[in-house]
């Protein structure tokens, strides 16, 4: 099961004397000020999950009220041109009238 | 387990990890910082379908690996490439290798090496770094890189062929 691989090759070539100095590299250990540098991530990070859910929010009812906005201008826009065009006809008629 | 007691176990594991990909001390800390920050908010959704260290070791490689193109993006220019695409390949040599695992006397010949290792594809840069860096086992790296063994060891055949071609 945990076979490891061994080189096809019956001679030792120059490839097994480089794999031999890859295998030379000495694990290292890492600093311990990268994790104080991680925990500011971490911290700013969490800080940005809190916030998130409320901005999402605040970003959803601004596009609502925008929407809404817009379909009250427009809805307002229609009805006055509306009301126009039946006083214009309403004009039109009496002039109609009175000319008779 | 908590978050620091995954912190210490598993620091060294992606420092060293990420050192094999970039050779560069403070590339491999940033790989190390993005790959904990990834493991905090995944933590939650990891379903113990595989060990939580090979889980940990594929977020490492695909963060190495992003990072990578990353910085090769940055670096290259569009219209020297085109003119020039042999170019891409003097990326691939690293500036100053910044690895503290190696020894002094054999820092130059590993310098040549990890150039050549660098001009592999992704799988087969990840399969030389684990089979013979990292020194896994051959049903180990299958289940890193979620293959076959079989196809591991066709990939490290192919690795091997490519990086004694550029070696020679």
């Amino acid at each position: 099961m945990n076979q490891r691989i061994e080189p096809n090759f019956s001679s030792k070539d120059i490839m097994d004397e480089h794999f031999t100095i890859l295998e030379s590299i000495q694990p290292v250990s890492l600093s311990d000020d990268v994790f104080d540098k991680m925990q500011t991530k971490l911290l700013a990070h969490k800080k940005e999950k809190q916030v998130q859910p409320y901005l999402k929010m605040t970003l959803v009812i601004l596009s609502i009220a925008i929407l809404c906005e817009s379909f009250l201008f427009i809805y307002k826009k229609n009805k006055a041109t509306e009301s126009y065009a039946s006083a214009l006809s309403l004009n039109h008629t009496y002039q109609l009238y009175y000319e008779q | 387990m908590q978050f620091e007691a995954l912190y210490s176990t598993y620091k060294n594991m992606v420092y060293n990890l990420a050192l094999h990909y970039v050779q560069n001390i403070q590339d491999a800390e940033e790989i190390t910082q993005d790959v904990f920050l990834s493991v905090f908010n995944k933590i939650d959704t990891f379903k113990h379908q595989s060990d939580i260290k090979t889980w940990i070791y594929r977020i490492c490689i695909n963060k190495s690996l992003d990072f990578i193109k990353a910085k090769n993006a940055k670096k290259r220019i569009p219209l020297l490439s085109f003119f020039a695409p042999n170019a891409i390949a003097i990326d691939n040599i690293p500036s100053e290798l910044q690895h503290p695992g190696i020894s002094l006397d054999k820092k130059e010949e590993l310098k040549l090496l990890f150039a050549a290792i660098n001009q592999l594809n992704e799988k087969q840069k990840t399969c030389i770094i684990l089979l013979k860096i990292e020194q896994k086992t051959q049903s180990e790296t299958a289940l890193i890189m979620n293959m076959s063994e079989k196809a591991v060891e066709s990939l490290y055949q192919r690795a091997k062929e490519k990086l004694k071609t550029i070696l020679t």
